[in-house]
């Protein structure tokens, strides 16, 4: 039977893996068929990283066109909605690409989430992430936020009338990465000033990286087009860390109903139990966490 | 009324059941007891012009009412926790950040004081803020003033075994002490038995989030918690705060290396009245349960 969530959750191809088997098609429509409208695909893979980012989605980008369609129509079919996707990263680890302002690096940026936007038209996702790789510190910040204005802007010309959308994502994987805070995000979505360049407010990277959820999601709300889950630590689901998101999920969703807004929220981490035990909690989680309106 | 059994030291403060149990103090404190807690504490300021909405000011009152509040928790075998010391003037304006002797010594002051407020409750906490930062001189140099005045006041405290516990304050922005690894650096400098971390996941959710890391990485200066939701400031379950694992964790890892904490409900009731309180009780009681 399907549930009926409040709140549009995406998970991932790979979310219910041992229920379901390797097929992404087969994931796809169980997903379905639990209740999920969306999903969304934070994997990537490349012979130059060191390690497997498959674990929060196949890596839309390596999938030859033939897989990407059929994911498509199989959405289609099914009425759901393509969240976000991550772009495959073109050196690893990150480098200073964006913030150091050098020509050459903005043009890798800029080639790499064109590419990027072809991928998304292909599986109908209306959102791309983007991340800001690392800080140049031969520079001053404001100098540095300027250069990704900068490239940000240049980028959204092309992304100009397809109706895809730049979700800039804070991160906190590492002290060398740029993009870290909301406010931050806000600045330079702010500056860039287009309707295709806005917030992907991650709260796991967000709690780590400076706590306060809730105020930090009303400053910046007006900039905010998508939001990602996690707890921490561990990087898990509700119920599992620090963050209660049955009460930050009420708030979400009582200030999408008051400015009229509907948003993806995406399950962008791994489950804490493995096997199919962990995928039943994972369920149970979302289902849990959801019930905000009867508390 | 039954008396519950709980496996950390929560204290309420005077307010936390005044609809229960009345307007006098001792009666809040009895009460407070008769509910199982066995710690309580004060956040009121005294002698400076700020509301007293989480206590009475210890430092304002008589000592006559002192001694009496000291026997009521003796005689009810509860341990009081910390109470407020107390900024130089409010708003708070730059003291002791700016290394001007005078402002320090009016602190020092404050300190003795309060050891003799400390000795009346039979308390062995006191909280201190570092008051406003001085933004006319560089943040490495206000430190450095802070230690000073903090290694005097640790030399004032120590004698009598009381433990001076520096608290992390998110408002107004002027302060000085925000952030977790700030109080671990002072305590580390000061180096003292009489000068910890209070650790106010309040504050500190507010400051700078991922709070079990952090809590972790001080871990060995932490003298005290303190409690309260984010955004309201109310009791743990109202807002973005998981109390559940964050309480878990603190128990299991106090547990296994002998040492215990009070946990101050340094925090507003979500609701009014008795059903405020009601809710109040149950939300300790229902994270105590998965202790």
């Amino acid at each position: 039977m399907a549930n009926s969530f409040n709140l549009k959750y995406a998970p991932h191809i790979g979310s219910f893996v041992n229920t379901v088997g390797k097929n992404p098609i087969d994931q796809i429509k169980y997903m379905a068929d639990l209740g999920f409208t969306a999903i969304e695909d934070s994997g990537f893979k490349a012979d130059y990283i060191p390690f497997d980012a498959t674990k929060m989605g196949i890596g839309m980008c390596n999938q030859p066109n033939s897989v990407l369609d059929e994911i498509a129509s199989t959405m289609t079919k099914l009425n759901m909605v393509m969240g976000t996707f991550v772009v495959t990263p073109h050196v690893w680890p990150p480098i200073d690409i964006v913030t150091s302002g050098k020509p050459e690096m903005q043009q890798v940026f800029i080639d790499k989430y064109k590419n990027g936007l072809e991928v998304a038209k292909r599986i109908n996702a209306k959102f791309v992430t983007v991340t800001l790789d690392c800080y140049d510190r031969s520079l001053p910040i404001e100098m540095q936020t300027a250069h990704a204005i900068d490239a940000l802007k240049r980028l959204s010309e092309f992304y100009d009338g397809s109706g895809v959308t730049m979700v800039l994502e804070p991160l906190s994987d590492h002290h060398e990465l740029f993009l870290r805070t909301a406010v931050q995000s806000y600045l330079i979505s702010r500056a860039v000033g287009s309707e295709n360049c806005k917030i992907l407010f991650d709260m796991y990277h967000l709690q780590k990286n400076e706590g306060r959820l809730l105020y930090h999601m009303d400053l910046v709300w007006d900039e905010i087009g998508y939001f990602q889950i996690g707890n921490e630590p561990g990087r898990t689901e509700p119920g599992t860390g620090e963050i209660d998101y049955k009460n930050v999920f009420k708030h979400i969703y009582q200030k999408s109903k008051e400015t009229q807004k509907e948003f993806i929220l995406g399950m962008e981490h791994f489950n804490s139990q493995d096997g199919v035990e962990g995928e039943k909690k994972l369920l149970e989680s979302y289902l849990e966490a959801d019930k905000f309106l009867k508390d | 009324m039954e008396k519950n059994n709980f496996k950390l030291k929560y204290a309420p403060h005077f307010g936390s059941f005044k609809h229960n149990a009345g307007d006098d103090l001792l009666d809040q404190i009895k009460y407070a007891s008769n509910l199982g807690f066995t710690a309580f504490e004060d956040n009121a300021f005294s002698g400076v012009p700020m509301p007293n909405l989480m206590g009475i000011g210890m430092l304002g009152q008589e000592p006559k009412y002192l001694d009496k509040i000291g026997s009521t928790l003796e005689e009810l075998n509860m341990e009081m926790g910390t109470f407020v010391m107390g900024p130089i003037s409010w708003p708070p304006n730059a003291a002791y950040t700016s290394g001007d002797t005078g402002l320090r010594e009016q602190f020092l002051e404050k300190c003795r004081a309060s050891v003799d407020v400390a000795k009346r409750l039979n308390g062995k906490y006191v909280t201190v803020v570092p008051d406003a930062a001085d933004p006319s001189l560089p943040y490495e140099i206000q430190t450095a003033n802070v230690i000073e005045a903090l290694k005097r006041a640790a030399d004032i405290f120590e004698p009598h075994d009381i433990t001076m516990v520096l608290e992390p304050l998110s408002f107004p922005p002027q302060v000085y002490l925000k952030t977790s690894g700030q109080c671990f650096l002072l305590a580390k400098a000061v180096d003292s038995p009489s000068c910890k971390i209070l650790f106010d996941m309040f504050h500190l959710q507010q400051n700078e989030g991922n709070l079990l890391k952090n809590l972790n990485l001080v871990w060995d200066e932490i003298g005290y918690f303190q409690i309260g939701d984010v955004p309201e400031r109310h009791e743990p379950g109202t807002g973005e705060i998981n109390h559940e694992i964050l309480f878990q964790h603190i128990y299991k890892r106090a547990k296994s290396e002998d040492k215990e904490f009070i946990f101050g409900m340094e925090h507003y009731n979500s609701k009014e009245g008795k059903e405020g309180e009601q809710a109040l009780l149950d939300s300790y009681l229902k994270i105590d349960k998965t202790l």
